[in-house]
Formats: C-alpha cells, structure tokens, sequence
C-alpha cells in the first residue's frame, strides 16, 4: 500500500479524496495555485506545494509542475479527482515515467475513451449498443448528406474529442447541415485543438442514466448500479440520484451486463463510469465512458455504502475490489444536487466573491461535500461549485423531504447560490413523480424567482426586517483627512 | 425614525423605535406599518440573534430566520426559506444630505441626490468659495425643504441648476473642489 498520495486537484474534491486518504491512515500532500493558497483542500492536507499561478494552465493543468511537487513529496500515488489532469493520458504517462502510481486506468484505455469516435467502435464491438450514428469522421461533403439522410433529421453533429456540449450542434434540416458541421469544426479544434466531428441521431427527450463500475487490478469487474443525471443545463450535471426512478431490475440488469461487457472488452481497470442516453421506450444506447471518479459518485456511496475513492486506491496498489458483485447491496434512494456561486436568476451567472456566512446544513440523511469555510473566496478562475449536497433516505420520497429540509437550512451569505433554485426544483411535482428528462429546466421554465408573497405575514415581516436592518446600519462619521485616505484605500466605491 | 419604503411596486411608512438601547442584549423594535390603503398594523418584534446575513426575528412568537443583506444601492434583500424580496428603505430626510459627508480629499466632491424633488433656492454659483456647512441650495422633496450644505472647504466648479428646476434620484447638484 502507498504511504503519500497527492491529489493533483482543488475544491470540494481535493477535500473528499484527502478524508478518505486519512480514513486509510495515508498521508496527503496538496497542490494549490496562487489563487488557491487559503483554500480548505490545503488546510486539510500533511504537506502543500504551491504550483504556480492562478490560471489553470500554469498551475493545475501543468503536468510538469504536479509531477515535480510529488517528486519532492516523495508521494508514491498521485489521485487527480475530477477535471483537471483525470483523463489526461499524457499525464498518466508522466506519473508513470516518474514511477508514481497514477489513481486510475491505463493510459491507452484514457486515450480511447477520450475519443468519441474511438469508444463508440470499442462499445460496439463489445456489443454495446450506441446512439444511432456514425463511428467515422464526417467530412463537409456528399459523403455527410448521405449518412445525414440515412440517420434522420434532426441530428447532432458532435466533437469526437469533445465534452460539455462544446463543439456539438443540432442540426434541424439538410441545407443547415455543412455549416453546422463548419461551426462544430472549428469549435472543436479551438477548443480540443481536434476538428474531427461525427454524426449522430437525436434522440428526443431522453435520460441521461449511467453505470459505475469498478474493476480490480486482477480485471474482475463489478458494477455499483446506476445514477441518473438527467437533470441539466447546457449539457451540465445539476441533480443526480441512485437508483433512477425510471430503470427496474430487468433494465438494470442488462444495462450493468453492458457496462461490464465493455470494461472486460477493453481491459479496463480502476473505477469507471459508462453513460447511457435512455429513450421513451426503455431502449439505452452508449453515450461515452468517464475514466476518472465522477462528480456526481457520492449518491452511490450512500445507496452502497462502498468508498469509491478507497476501492479506487485499493486497485491502484495492485488489489482487487473490496467487494464482490455479491456483496452489494443497494439501499433506499439518495440525491445529489450542485450548489454552485452562480445566480439562478441571472442565467446561472458565476458569482464570486467571500462566503461572509455559512451555515451548513446536516442531521439525518444528510452529507455535504464542501471545499469552503465561512471567510473563504470563491476564485473566479474556477468552476465555481461550492459543496455537493446529498440526501440519503428510505425511499426516494424520504430523500426529497430531507434534501428539501437541507436546502433550507443551508444558508450562505456573501455570494449568490443556485440553492432557491434547487428548492425550487424539488418542490416541482414532475419531479417529484420521478418523469425527468435532459430538457427538463428549459420545458418547465426553473429560472424565475420564486415570490417573496410566500414569506408568512407578507409584506409586513420582510419590511420589519428592512426597517431594522435601516436602523442599525452603521453611519458615515465625519473622518480625518488621513482615515478619509485609509479608508479610501480599502474601499474604492465609498465615494463617488 | 419614519421611514419610506417600497415593495413590488407599493409603498409603506413605518415607523420604528427601539425599545431597549441597542448596547443591551435585548433588541426590541416597535414597528407600525402603514399600507398603501391607510391600514396600520402595529408589532413588536424582538431581533433574537444575528450572525452575518443572518437574522432570527421572534415576533408574536413565531421565529423568523431570515437573510438580510444590502445591495449596492443601500436596497434591502430579506429572503426566506429561499424566497427573496428586494425592499427600498430611506429616511426622506437623509435622502436629501449629501453624500461622503466625510469629504476632506483633494479630488472634486460630487454632490448628488437620491431622491427626486425640486430646486427652490440656489445659494451659491459656480467659481464661488464655500465653507464646510455653508448651504448650497434649497431642495423641495415630499413637502419638505431641505438644505444641501456643503461637505468640504473648497469652490464651486460646477453648479448647473437653477430655482425651479426639477432633479432626478442620483442627478449631480454640485461639484466642490
């Protein structure tokens, strides 16, 4: 087993892999950007190296800079969370080179699932149904009609190296056709610094359902069940949960066969994920294969009770899986939802800045996946997500009572949250009867505030509360010239 | 302290008292409330605890814990339960003083107002010199005349209004340097 892991990441993930290092009695080293220096991740860790500025790509990003700080460390595993260097093959090359055990699959496997194109060919030859489409680059010629006319309008032009809905393009009708493959093109390249696109069939209104896996280091592989992560925007996780409200056992059963079937195709090792798009009909079809951890894998711990993060050590030091496909057993239903610093109500828009009061929520069935404190920033070179909130509960109708509790009691000052929004969310009764589908937010319109006329005593409460809050705002006092100066200095919008 | 408020486009006066002195550990506030239709509702609320944003008021014994915070324009912002209104409070009297009172910089102190009313005197032109408290001119807003007097020692450099004229919340009055 390693004695020094670190964990080339930040955040609400930095902190996670850290606690479970510490529950196998590891120590931790952390990496921070500039930007970064008074964040949990590094309070939290043994040891802590500053690894440059704080764009990502001079210091998270930087495969150099992460393998020189475990050099120095001296830690023989490097965990990369999610984001950042997770599916970065050459990174994983790197730590090997360097003789650091990269947390995580073979570098090849990286690489092929990375592309589209490439894991589409692999899950088929793994009998893995896909999404109806191409497994060759479309080219913006006759050739693309052709294949267009085949598939059906409307269709999807996506990026082979692509992710997060970035170089993708719906494509309604024929004549619109080559310059959606254009625009997707040069997205793609722009973004990936790869043109190649596919084509794709659209399918309408689906679920976003997907299997986490586990395979050991002697290759047997078990799976966790499924989440479903149907509920997006733009393409982004917002709400996840274990297991769906809309996959039986049979659905399951052949969906986790699928999933496995590919691992062993590829010789997959370490924790994976495989995404499935789920028709109306039942019918799943092969998105792509995540071969890091998963943001949203918290809601399988709780449904499991296995530590992914610690099966994922495990396996990287040459074991097998702590369990066997016998052993698990899921119990009652958990939920997940993103809190994010970002206005709900403004388009999501980030909104950095200090958390000046925190109170976090917790009691019975509840977890909280935080990477802030009350007095820390949130960076604006980041994602912004602040914690993950999770409810654990009997039935799904339990943890959406007790998600609903936690979201009120969870509350932050200083930035915006996405929080009215969730609470917003998990009163929705489409929602609540479990009919979700990747369109959800836009078909039911979640983005207005919710009215203040709820507030009971309405207006008069909120209007005692204003009328106080008037009364002890502190006031300008007359000032020296050189407090004026000093102030003036802290606080540029004092005067106009 | 009368107080003007606005809510979802409907205006309230409250009046407010504390009723015990705000070093004490108790924080109690008469507050009576005056609808737009003339209703007047009376309460007495206590401010139980604050920390940060957060605020626990108990009023006829039901807990209300709030947020309360400002907005970049002095707005109030209390939401509960995740449901949020913004609220704009002013002291009619206040609204009149010029800001940065505390003036005493080199560079041109601006004088703006944040209510709408009306000119009624102009006491000083451009290129005059004022004292700090000298008056500057006479503003008429919500049947009450109030003087701007000026923040600082300085000149004028620009005072474009005259007796009569009509200023917008946030018009510029004067420029002292």
């Amino acid at each position: 087993m390693f004695k020094k892991v670190l964990i080339a990441n930040r955040g609400e993930i930095a902190v996670r892999v850290i606690r479970t290092c510490r529950d196998m009695g590891l120590k931790t080293v952390a990496v921070f950007s500039e930007a970064d220096r008074e964040s949990l991740h590094v309070r939290l860790a043994d040891e802590a190296y500053c690894i440059g500025p704080a764009p990502s790509l001079e210091s998270y990003l930087n495969v150099e800079r992460v393998i020189d700080a475990a050099i120095r460390s001296g830690a023989d595993a490097i965990h990369p969370g999610y984001g950042f260097l997770a599916e970065n093959a050459a990174f994983a090359r790197a730590c090997s080179e360097a003789q650091i055990t990269f947390v995580g699959p073979p570098p090849d496997i990286i690489e092929m699932m990375g592309s589209k194109l490439a894991s589409r060919k692999a899950a088929q030859h793994a009998g893995v149904p896909i999404v109806p489409g191409s497994t060759i680059p479309a080219k913006p010629d006759k050739s693309a009609l052709q294949e267009a006319e085949r598939l059906g309008y409307p269709l999807l032009v996506k990026a082979s190296a692509g992710g997060g809905g970035k170089g993708m393009r719906v494509v309604g009708s024929a004549p619109d056709l080559s310059a959606a493959l254009e625009a997707a093109q040069n997205e793609a390249q722009s973004s990936f610094g790869d043109a190649t696109v596919y084509l794709e069939g659209f399918i309408s209104r689906p679920r976003h359902i997907e299997i986490q896996i586990l395979v050991g280091a002697d290759g047997e592989a078990i799976h966790l069940g499924e989440r479903e992560c149907s509920i997006q925007r733009r393409y982004q996780k917002l709400v996840e949960e274990s297991p769906s409200p809309a996959v039986d056992a049979s659905l399951r059963a052949r969906m986790a066969e699928a999933a496995l079937e590919l691992c062993r195709a590829v010789g997959y090792r370490n924790a994976g994920t495989i995404e499935f798009l789920v028709d109306e009909g039942g019918n799943f079809y092969f998105l792509e294969m995540n071969t890091r951890l998963q943001v949203e894998h918290p809601v399988t711990e709780l449904v499991t009770g296995i530590d992914i993060v610690r099966e994922q050590i495990l396996i990287a030091s040459g074991a097998k899986t702590s369990v066997r496909q016998s052993d698990v057993q899921t119990n009652g239903h958990a939920l997940e939802c993103r809190i994010y610093a970002e206005d709900p109500y403004q388009g999501f828009l980030p909104s950095p800045g200090t958390i000046s009061t925190l109170f976090e929520p917790s009691g019975p069935g509840v977890r909280n996946d935080s990477g802030v404190y009350q007095g820390a920033t949130i960076p604006v070179h980041y994602d912004p997500l602040i914690s993950k909130l999770c409810a654990w509960g009997s039935s799904r109708t339990e943890a959406i009572a007790r998600m609903r509790r936690a979201l009120r009691e969870y509350q932050i000052g200083g930035v915006r949250t996405s929080i009215p929004f969730f609470d917003q969310l998990l009163h929705h009764p489409e929602f609540v009867a479990g009919n979700l589908h990747t369109r959800f937010i836009e078909e039911h319109s979640l983005q207005e505030s919710r009215s203040a006329t709820c507030i009971p005593g309405f207006p008069v409460t909120p209007l005692m509360a204003a009328a106080i809050e008037y009364v002890m705002r502190p006031r300008k006092k007359p000032a020296t010239k050189q407090q004026s100066r000093w102030r003036d200095a802290y606080r540029p919008f004092l005067r106009i | 302290m009368k107080l003007h408020t606005r809510i979802e486009e409907q205006a309230f006066e409250i009046d407010i008292h504390c009723s015990t002195s705000r070093n004490e550990s108790e924080r109690r506030f008469r507050i009576s409330v005056k609808h737009p239709d003339g209703k007047l509702e009376e309460t007495e609320v206590e401010l139980l605890c604050r920390t940060g944003e957060r605020w626990t008021l108990l009023k006829d014994q039901q807990v209300f814990d709030l947020m309360v915070r400002t907005d970049d324009e002095d707005r109030v912002i209390v939401e509960w339960h995740n449901a949020g209104c913004e609220i704009d409070i002013f002291n009619p009297r206040d609204r009149l003083l010029p800001e940065g009172s505390d003036a005493s910089f080199d560079a041109p102190t601006v004088i703006k107002t944040q209510m709408p009313g009306r000119v009624i005197r102009v006491l000083k032109k451009s290129g005059d010199s004022v004292r700090k408290g000298e008056g500057l001119l006479i503003v008429e807003a919500m049947k009450m005349q109030n003087e701007i007097k000026s923040p600082r020692d300085g000149t004028i450099v620009q005072c474009a209004l005259r007796e009569g004229d009509d200023v917008a919340a946030g018009q510029v009055l004067a420029e002292i340097e």
